[in-house]
Parts: structure tokens; C-alpha cells; sequence
């Protein structure tokens, strides 16, 4: 094997070089500030998806109500700053607390609930909020939404000219959330999690205090999403009910993880990069096609990516290495120093019962 | 008192027409255990049939429910035969995985039913106008004709289905199946078979309640997505794969939404009904109608 296989065999050292790439991007690919505006997306949206990864992909319990902790961060931050001023580095702070706040208050309710039931009390209640959102418009500008001041070049208010430099946060922020799934899934909370998504009778009975991990996580999972929904508010500068917690955010953010692989660890990262585009691209607000078009490309792709595997894009890479011997698999995972655990763990590690691969 | 009773009419009069798709999604959901989440989407599809058969062919949407019914069925048939029973054919997937396909699979058609709308009837209300236009006074409460009407509907439509289930050999077959599955396949029921029917009765009913619901119910191309909470709404009350049950919680899920709206806020409607939801399904998830313990 290769210096450079063996680079790109290890996360890290295929985070690092995809991150450099990212990085790099407006330096020689990027070069119209439409394609750059696409480019913020997707991180955005990739970060908020990584996060719903966490207690969704990694722990089975599908939300359909991460649009929450996005529309709170989202809202949050703008509020504070609209309504009383705040510095907007607080308002991102402040906006990841109320986020994590309500995931606890929230999740003591629905994560007693198994299976469909969560992802149904999840998404009824990112409606509900987006119900209220518009109903008490004396505090929440209502169905109008919110504008930000324009504030121009002020760095210390979280206000570039320059919008690439919006563009580095994005990245940063995704880079944070990968390597913080990463982290949680090389953890025993990640262990954990796998274990109740296999079988939460199962991982009860060996001592995993399910209900108390699955909380864990569900709070975990919101900082990535509420930090995102802050860094879209500063960037778009604008935010309505249902562009924070309506359905076609709250289905998005699931969607994304699902068609690249929910519960791997790359899953939201190609979802992210295949999607987002895809939908910003098409949008008629921007180009010719009616009203919808983009949407319906957009289903017809998830049907067709999702019909030829139904576990995400990221299965049918694994699916078509399975055949090889084992060899490499049986060492024990993460003794030698470049870490040979491949891409995705969860397949790699013999110990942990898992569904995923149908075992 | 008169509001109360105004009240009480006009959610039992929609609620009849909730009763009837959510028993359409019962069927699917406590049968093929398939989270449809395309439901709500299907009575979109036969509203905007009965707005279509009545602009063009000035057919009233009383007698377009039999096309409806017809195509709906036919629908139905295809989204099972081509994208549910791909996820349980796929080699090597688990039980868990399959049903997490088929949710974002169906989530899909949704997004795909509600633009393909968008793009060909934009996104402007459109209803059936000047069918059924009385309205009757009794004892100071108004009932529309439309809405009368259509309840009436409602109720023979299930009723006849409940007597197909209790009398006909597929509705024997579909109620052995919902009782134990294994059993049944083990006495020759092929439960394919009975996948397949349930799935399309149900769409077939879902598209006849949206047919006669757009009498009154202006439509628009992303109404379904309210109807889809409703739906399971009123099938986690009535019992997973409880008919009855589901068809005796629309009509309560309808009071709900109307003691809201006429009591709290118009636009709170929903947020009574989702509140009572997430209460119904964390303090008894087995449904209050049901007798039967929850099963996960």
C-alpha cells in the first residue's frame, strides 16, 4: 500500500486532506459568489446533519425534529440581537444553550417513546413550533420573519463583507462537527448508543442505562444543529417559522444523512455534498424552471439513490468490498499508531452487535 | 351553549372524513407496519382529483369518487410494488433498516407528490365551488350541506369497508394477518398478497376522503402535510391497525381542532391536536380506544 492509500485509509488522515481541499476551494474552484453561496450551504447543512448522526444515526432514534435546535439557534441569535441588542458571539453561545436546554426538556418526553413513535413526536413538535413562531409575532416578527440590521464589515458583530470568510466558518463548523462524531463514536457513549440502536433490551440488560445515554445524546446532537441554524441566521441575515422549524428543514436535515448513510460517520458529509447542491442549483427563485422543479429532482434523486440502497450511499461501498478477507478487520482496533480502522467503524469493530450490516 | 353545540357538529362532521384516511393509513401502518409518509399527499391527490374531473369535465365530486377511488387504488398498488417491496427485497438488510427505507422512501414520494402539484396547479387554493350549497338550520346550529354530505359519504364508505373486512375472504385473510402474522402465513395466507391489498385499500380510501373532502376543503399543493399528522394523529389514538378505533378517533381529533380553533386561536388548531398527540403517545402509546397492550 501506498504512503498516500494509507493516508486516505485512516480518517484522520482522509479528514485532514478533505478538509485542506475544502479549505482550499475558494482559492482556485470557487469563483462566482453563487457557487460560493451553495458551497456555505452545504456545510451548513452538513454540520446540522452530522449532528442529527449522533442520536439518530448512531443511537436509531430517527428524529424528524432537529429543525429545533436549528430554528432555535437560528432564532436565538436573532432575537437577541434585533430585540436587545446582544453582541452576536453571544447570541451563537447563547443560542447553543437554549438549543441544549430544550433537547433535555424535550427528550425526557419523547425519547421514552420507541421507534416511529419518536421520529412522529419529534416532527409534530417542530411544527408546533413553528406554529407558535408565528402566532406571537409581537415577539417573533411572526409569518414575516426576521431581518438582521445590516451591520457591513463588522467583524467583531459577526458581520463580513467578504463572504468568504463566512464561507472558512461554514467549514470550520462542519470540520467541528465531524471530528465531535467522531469522537462520540469512538467513545463508550458512541459504543453505547450503537448497542441500543442494535437492541435497547439487549443493551439494558448489559448495564446501559438507556434512557439516561439516549439523553446524553439527543443534547450532543443539538449543539451541531443550533450552531448551524446560528451561522445560517448571520449569513442569510434572514429567518421565517417555516424556513426554521418547518417541514422541509426538519425532513432535510434526516433526509441528507439518509441518502449518504445514517449511523456512518461520512453519511451526512456525501449526502450533504450531493443534496444541497442539488437543490440550490435547480431553485427557481434563481433560474427558469417553475416553481417546484427542484424539488421534484430533488425527491426523484433520494427515490432513485435510496431505491438502488435503501441504507444509504456509503452501504454500497462497503457492500462491494465485503468479499475480502478479513484479514485486516481482526487486528485489534486502535493499537497501532496511524489508526488502520477504516472509514467506518461501526462495520469494523467485531464486538458490537450491529443491525447495519444485517448481522 | 349554541357555539359548544356548533362546536361539537362541525368537528364530528370533519372528523368523519379524518376517520376515513386514517383508517386508510391503519390499514397500511397496522398491517404492512410501512410508515406511509406520503399519506397526507394521497388526499391532496384525490382533492386535486375531484377539483380536476369537476373543472373539466364539470363531473360533481360525488361521482367523481368512483374514478378516483379506481386510480387511487391503482396508485397504491404501484408505490407498493415498486418502492416498498424493494427495501424488503434488498439482500442482507435488517428488519430496522428496511423500515427506515421505506420511511425516507416514502417521505420522497411526498416531496415528489406535493412539487409535481406545485408545478402543474401553482401554489394557489383551489376548491370544487357551488356543489352541494344549502345549509340547514337546526335549533340555531348551521350545517352545510357539503359538509353533511360528505360525512354521510364517510360514514357508508366505512362502513362498507368494515363489512368487507368481517364478511369477504381477503378481509378475513387481512384480520388474520393483523392479529398474528406467522400464524397466518403458516395456514396459507400469503402475506405478500395481503401486504399489497391492504396497502392499496388504504390509499383507495384515502383518495375517496380526499375527493369528497374537496366539496368544501380549498386545496393547495402543500395541504397534505397537515393531513399527515392528523392521520397518525388519529391511528396512535384509535390503536395501531384498529379500523373502528381509528375511525371513532377522527371524529374526535376533529373536536379537538375545532374546540381549539373556536376556543384558543384559529391558527392554534393544530397546536392543540399536536399537543394532545405527543401527550397520547407518551402516556398511553397502546391508544386510548384499544384494549390491547402496546407492542413496539
Amino acid at each position: 500500500m501506498t504512503a498516500l492509500g494509507k493516508l486516505l485509509r485512516s480518517t484522520g488522515g482522509l479528514g485532514t486532506v478533505v478538509l485542506v481541499l475544502v479549505a482550499s476551494l475558494p482559492l482556485w474552484f470557487i469563483q462566482s459568489s453563487f457557487v460560493l453561496s451553495v458551497a456555505t450551504l452545504t456545510l451548513i447543512f452538513m454540520a446540522a446533519s452530522l449532528g442529527w448522526n449522533v442520536i439518530s444515526g448512531f443511537g436509531g432514534q430517527i428524529s424528524f425534529g432537529h429543525s429545533i435546535f436549528f430554528g432555535l439557534g437560528a432564532y436565538t441569535t436573532a432575537l437577541l440581537q434585533v430585540r436587545y441588542h446582544l453582541n452576536a458571539y453571544v447570541g451563537v453561545v447563547l443560542g447553543v444553550v437554549v438549543a441544549v436546554v430544550l433537547a433535555v426538556l424535550l427528550g425526557a418526553v419523547t425519547l421514552r417513546l420507541r421507534g416511529i413513535y419518536f421520529s412522529l413526536a419529534t416532527f409534530a413538535l417542530t411544527l408546533v413550533f413553528a406554529i407558535l413562531t408565528g402566532h406571537y409575532e409581537g415577539f417573533t416578527g411572526g409569518e414575516v420573519g426576521l431581518t438582521l440590521p445590516l451591520l457591513g464589515d463588522a467583524p467583531g458583530q459577526f458581520s463580513f463583507d467578504n463572504k468568504v470568510v463566512f464561507y472558512w466558518i461554514a467549514t470550520l463548523l462542519a470540520a467541528l462537527a465531524f471530528v465531535a462524531t467522531w469522537l462520540v463514536l469512538r467513545s463508550r457513549l458512541g459504543l453505547q448508543l450503537r448497542a441500543i440502536q442494535a437492541d435497547q433490551e439487549a443493551a439494558q440488560a448489559s448495564g446501559v442505562l438507556a434512557f439516561r445515554v439516549k439523553l446524553v445524546g439527543l443534547a450532543i446532537s443539538a449543539v451541531p444543529a443550533a450552531l448551524a441554524g446560528s451561522v445560517y441566521m448571520q449569513y442569510v441575515a434572514f429567518i421565517d417559522p417555516d424556513s426554521a422549524f418547518g417541514a422541509t428543514v426538519a425532513t432535510q436535515i434526516a433526509v441528507i444523512a439518509f441518502v449518504g448513510g445514517a449511523g456512518k460517520l461520512w453519511g451526512p458529509v456525501i449526502g450533504a455534498v450531493i443534496l444541497v447542491p442539488l437543490q440550490q442549483l435547480l431553485n427557481s427563485s434563481l433560474s427558469a424552471y417553475p416553481a417546484g422543479f427542484n424539488l421534484v429532482v430533488y425527491a426523484l434523486v433520494v427515490l432513485v439513490i435510496l431505491w438502488i440502497e435503501p441504507r444509504g450511499i456509503m452501504s454500497m461501498r462497503i457492500r462491494r468490498r465485503t468479499p475480502r478477507p478479513p484479514a485486516r478487520d481482526a487486528a485489534p482496533p486502535g493499537d497501532s499508531v496511524p489508526d488502520p480502522r477504516p472509514v467506518d467503524a461501526v462495520s469494523a469493530t467485531p464486538s458490537v452487535p450491529t443491525s447495519r450490516n444485517g448481522s | 351553549m349554541t357555539t359548544l353545540v356548533q362546536t361539537l357538529v362541525s368537528g364530528i362532521l370533519v372528523g368523519g372524513l379524518y376517520g376515513l384516511f386514517s383508517s386508510g393509513l391503519t390499514l397500511i401502518f397496522g398491517i404492512t407496519r410501512v410508515i406511509n409518509f406520503a399519506h397526507g399527499d394521497f388526499v391532496t391527490l384525490g382533492m386535486y382529483g375531484a377539483v380536476l374531473l369537476f373543472a373539466s369535465l364539470g363531473l360533481s365530486p360525488l361521482i367523481g369518487i368512483i374514478p378516483v377511488a379506481i386510480l387511487s387504488f391503482l396508485i397504491g398498488a404501484i408505490v407498493y410494488r415498486v418502492i416498498v417491496r424493494r427495501t424488503l427485497s434488498v439482500k442482507g438488510i435488517s428488519a430496522i433498516d428496511a423500515q427506515h427505507g421505506q420511511l425516507v422512501l416514502t417521505l420522497a414520494v411526498s416531496i415528489l407528490i406535493s412539487n409535481l402539484l406545485l408545478m402543474f396547479f401553482g401554489p394557489s387554493p383551489r376548491a370544487v365551488q357551488g356543489v352541494l350549497p344549502a345549509v340547514y338550520e337546526v335549533f340555531g346550529v348551521y350545517i352545510q350541506q357539503a359538509r353533511l354530505v360528505s360525512f354521510l359519504i364517510a360514514l357508508v364508505v366505512f362502513l362498507l369497508l368494515y363489512i368487507a373486512l368481517q364478511r369477504t375472504l381477503y378481509g378475513k385473510a387481512i384480520r388474520a394477518t393483523v392479529d398474528d402474522r406467522d400464524m397466518a402465513s403458516m395456514v396459507g395466507i400469503d402475506p405478500n398478497k395481503v401486504y399489497a391489498v391492504s396497502f392499496s385499500v388504504g390509499i383507495m380510501l384515502t383518495g375517496i376522503a380526499g375527493c369528497v373532502l374537496a366539496t368544501y376543503y380549498p386545496v393547495t399543493p402543500t395541504t397534505g402535510a397537515g393531513f399527515l399528522i392528523i392521520a397518525f394523529v388519529t391511528v396512535v389514538m384509535g390503536g395501531l391497525g384498529n379500523i373502528v378505533g381509528a375511525f371513532v378517533a377522527g371524529l374526535l381529533v376533529g373536536i379537538i381542532q375545532q374546540v381549539t380553533a373556536i376556543y384558543v386561536a384559529v391558527d392554534l388548531q393544530d397546536v392543540g391536536l399536536f399537543l394532545a398527540f405527543v401527550l397520547v403517545l407518551v402516556l398511553r402509546p397502546q391508544g386510548i380506544l384499544s384494549g390491547r397492550k402496546a407492542s413496539a
